[in-house]
């Protein structure tokens, strides 16, 4: 029995595929979630997914904080705020826009509240893609054979 | 072929001008239209699974005490999220939208007064010529709206509900029907009581009795409750301005797919009128050019037969 894996934000529908297990970043923890599972719901934090393919591969998504459901009857549907696809990202333009974050909040922290913890809250979120786009770029130069 | 044939040119000329504009405008606003439609279908999933968890919620902790889903009772005033279009040429979608809030702000009554978060141009000048408080407004957004546009007016609403200076919080929308019809639509955003096309929230929450029942039965078969984490109460802090957010959202969807299609029909429309005026213009042009060509034939014969008797 395998997990169908359901990724949604509230403009698409980023990702729908049946998995063998998925690997997320709760608050609590990053979790892997195999067949099986008792129901859970979940908050999530800025972070990578890893989707445990069929075929033994593996694939990575980028998430900026959300929820993650798991259905008694093995659907695991995740509700993300923004979501993309590791293939989605370019690095160069993430580092970016990790730096245009990082600058922000430098200059934000001990002046405007709200506007660091909205900064802090961008980096964490530019932290993630980044990790991902990166994992993805490294799998893609070095393929694992198996 | 004098001067008035040459007027009815140019007018031709530029009525056929005006079509063109109308036209292109009219294959911009249907694919906009498009997008708008396939935006809306794609952000339903969400809304749905989001409610689906807060049903499940509500089997396991006391979703009544979260602050958003209470009424206000004290409040004398409330605030309404109004979407208009950035632009006109879209035919009656502004006024009928104003025409649709007016009558709701008339049947609120003397004791309630009605504050605006105003999202377009449009909606933001007429709620000005009312002389109504607008609190915040937002341009430029219709275009191609994105969740991150929102989150600011979902937080405002939620701010101001929550501390109590706003007994409820609507939502005036256009609700897109079919590309010919657009509805204008005023629903309750705050306190959460139900959710656009998912149904009650009451109903949700009446399963608390049926799910005991469940629970019971289910422990026998063996526990399928829902675990929780970090605990129900802070997934349910998060879940919930979540469901406002994507309410909120999808009235923006909803309205920018209508405005779209209005302004298709009304550039339609514009664009058949300025067909049939060159059709009824070249007609008149046509008959001008004749009688032009009809006096001067009979000119030159009244002239060769002037000469003639002349000799």
């Amino acid at each position: 029995m395998n997990l169908i894996f359901e990724l949604t934000t509230p403009e698409r529908v980023v990702a729908k595929k049946e998995v063998v297990g998925i690997t997320v970043p709760t608050q609590a923890g990053e979790i892997t979630v195999l067949p099986g599972h008792i129901p859970l719901v979940s908050s999530l934090k800025p972070g990578m997914i890893t989707l445990h393919l069929l075929e033994g591969q593996e694939e990575y998504l980028a998430v900026s904080g959300g929820f993650l459901e798991v259905q008694p009857t093995g659907r695991v549907i995740l509700l993300a705020d923004s979501a993309e696809r590791a293939e989605e990202l370019d690095l160069q333009k993430v580092e970016e826009a990790r730096e245009r974050a990082r600058r922000a909040l430098e200059e934000k922290r001990d002046i405007d509240e709200v506007a660091a913890t909205a900064a802090i809250s961008a980096l964490e979120r530019e932290l993630a893609r980044e990790r991902t786009a990166r994992k993805y770029r490294d799998l893609k130069h070095r393929p694992i054979s198996n | 072929m004098g001067t008035s044939t040459r007027l009815i040119q140019r007018r031709i000329k530029s009525v056929t001008n005006t079509k063109k504009i109308t036209k292109a405008m009219e294959l911009v606003a249907a694919s906009k239209m498009r997008k708008a439609v396939s935006s809306v279908l794609a952000s339903r999933p969400y809304a749905e699974a989001a409610w689906r968890a807060i049903r499940e919620m509500a089997k396991v902790t006391s979703t009544e005490l979260h602050p958003l889903l209470q009424t206000k009772p004290g409040a004398d005033r409330i605030l309404v999220l109004l979407f208009s279009s950035d632009r006109g040429l879209c035919g009656g979608f502004n006024s009928q939208m104003m025409r649709g809030l007016t009558k709701f702000i008339d049947d609120l009554g003397e004791n309630l007064t009605a504050d605006f978060i105003t999202v377009g141009r449009k909606g933001q000048n007429m709620i000005r010529r009312r002389g109504c408080n607008i609190t915040a407004s937002f341009t430029d957004l219709s275009a191609h709206p994105v969740v991150t546009d929102i989150r600011p007016m979902a937080k405002l609403a939620i701010d101001d509900f929550t501390s109590e200076k706003y007994g409820a919080v609507y939502l005036a929308f256009t609700d897109y029907v079919s590309a010919l019809v657009q509805k204008p639509n005023i629903s309750q955003l705050l306190p959460i009581t139900r959710i656009e096309g998912l149904g009650e929230v009451s109903e949700a929450l009446a399963g608390i009795d049926k799910a005991e029942s469940d629970v019971n039965e289910s422990l026998n078969i063996g526990a399928r409750e829902y675990l929780f984490e970090p605990s129900p109460q802070d997934v349910l802090n998060v879940m919930l301005p979540r469901l406002v957010e994507a309410q909120i959202y999808q009235a923006m969807l909803e309205t920018s797919a209508a405005e779209h299609s209005a302004r298709m029909v009304a550039m339609r429309s514009a664009t058949d009128a300025a067909t049939e005026m060159i059709d009824s213009l070249t007609l008149s042009y046509n008959r001008a050019r004749q009688a032009g060509i009809t006096a001067e034939i009979a000119e030159i014969s009244s002239g060769k037969s002037a000469l003639e008797s002349n000799r």
